[in-house]
Formats: structure tokens, sequence, C-alpha cells
């Protein structure tokens, strides 16, 4: 048992990219900063006036009316290119819930949603999740 | 090229804390926080069952299409992110995929998260179903 303790990683040959032994065969590597999450958000879109619950790198919301937010980054990502998932969802198992999709050009420091319910409107959910994974700038 | 070996990270000034050197080589992000808590591929047919996962300790079944995920080790809170992705059908196509609703969040606690697949207008039984949640460890 080894245990490094220090309070930042940086790459020797290039301070942004760090390998590391992942592979199930303990052989093929993967890239740490490739690998992480750069923003998540949780928060309530039923609630009158929206705010992150939880975060990670998120500067906050703007409600832009029923089911339709936007999510800002405090460090924003290098590129519109990245790539962003989420959810949104009721506490409601017997009806069904909706998840969201684009809502507008994607921006380096934000990125729109719109939740929707099973008929296609646009529907405030209880939690609502949106994760960015990409290049930071 | 530079080999570090060890079997653990730990945070000097935090344990859970180590900040890393981002893509532009100057801002820094967060490990920890950039971690994926809990991942997991299942199948909602017949017998609800994983294919693989991380952190996870069993599905339950809710009924057609719903399925809560118990983790093994807990968040510390209820307020964690995450993602669900289901093909809203019995087999491996995606025929009854319909564009943006195909499942959703059900509770989140600190000790599982419940999941519904669906097609158009039905609850049902996805035969695929990626999920994973990031936020803090308890």
């Amino acid at each position: 048992m080894s245990t490094l303790r220090t309070n930042a990683l940086e790459g020797v040959d290039a301070k942004n990219s760090i390998t590391i032994v992942a592979g199930a065969g303990n052989v093929t590597t993967t890239n740490v900063q490739q690998g992480l999450c750069m923003a998540w958000v949780n928060f309530d879109g039923t609630a009158g006036s929206i705010s992150n619950a939880d975060n990670f790198n998120s500067s906050g919301l703007t409600d832009h009316g029923t089911g339709n937010y936007t999510a800002s980054w405090t460090n924003a990502l290098s590129s519109v290119n990245y790539s962003v998932s989420g959810m949104g969802g009721d506490n409601n198992v017997s009806s069904p819930q909706g998840m969201f999709s684009h809502n507008a050009t994607p921006s380096t420091d934000s990125f729109k949603v719109i939740c929707t319910n099973a008929s296609a409107s646009a529907t405030d959910f209880k939690y609502v999740s949106i994760l960015a994974h990409g290049d930071l700038a | 090229m530079a080999t570090l070996k060890t079997n653990t990270l730990t945070g000097t000034s935090t344990a859970g804390s180590i900040a890393v050197t981002g893509e532009g080589n100057s801002t820094t992000t967060n490990l920890q926080q950039g971690l994926c808590k809990v991942w997991i591929n299942y199948n909602m047919i017949s017998s609800t069952a994983e294919r693989d996962s991380f952190n996870v300790s069993s599905l339950s079944d809710l009924g057609t299409g719903s399925t809560t995920v118990n983790i093994n080790n807990d968040m510390a809170n209820a307020n964690y992110s995450g993602f669900f992705y289901c093909n809203a059908a019995a087999e491996t196509a995606y025929n009854n995929f319909s564009n943006h609703y195909a499942g959703g969040w059900g509770g989140l606690t600190t000790g599982s998260f419940s999941q519904q697949s669906h097609n158009n207008t039905d609850v049902i039984d996805s035969f695929m179903n990626i999920t994973g949640v990031m936020g803090d460890l308890a």
C-alpha cells in the first residue's frame, strides 16, 4: 500500500496531460484530464427561483420560462464542441417523465437546455442534471 | 516521460481535494469533483440485471420501466448530478425511441436513485440503460 499526498497534479511533459493505467488488463492507459467531468449541476426546476442545489464549476442558472434553463460555467471550456449529458425528472414513477435536449447553440461558458414531458411540452422537473465533458480553456 | 507509481491519491491540505491542470495549461480543475462516482449498464427486460457497474450494490425492479439503482458507497447528499440513457425498446433496436422523451429521474437519495424508461406515451422496459452520477461521496 502506498499513498501519494499532494494538493495538485501536473503532467511533466505537458502540464495538461497525465496518463493513468486504467484498463482491466492493467496495461491500457487513459488520460486523467480528458476523463474528468469539467462541470456538473443539480437543481430543482420547479422552484420559483431556481438555484444550484449542488454543483461543480457552475456560476449560476438562468430561468428562461417553463422547462428552459441555461447553466453557466465558472471556468469556461476551450471550445463549443464539448459533450453535454444529463437528465430531468420528478418523483412520479407512475407516469412518463422527461429529459432534455439542446435548446441553443452551445457557448464555451454556458449551455441552454429544454426539459420536456411525454407530450413534448416544456415542463419544469424537480430533478434536473446537466454535465459537461471537454477541454478546459 | 516520468512515471509515478502509487495505489492511492490523497490531498495534502484536504484529503478529498486535488487540483489538476486543465487542457489549456493554466486553469485547474478538481480531480475528485470530476470523477464519476457511480456508473452502470443494465437490462430491464425479464429479470432486471446489470451488465457492468462501478459502486453499485444492487438493482431493485419497481415494475415495468422503473428501476432503483442502489449505491454501494453512499453520496454525501441527495443533490448530485448525473445522466441517463435508455433505448426505450425491449430489444437492441431503438425503434420505439422518440426524440427527447426517453426517460427520467425518480427520487434521489444518498443511497439510491430511481429511473424510468418510456417510449412515446408508455412506460416500457428497456434493453439498454446507461447511467452515471457525479457529486460528492459521503
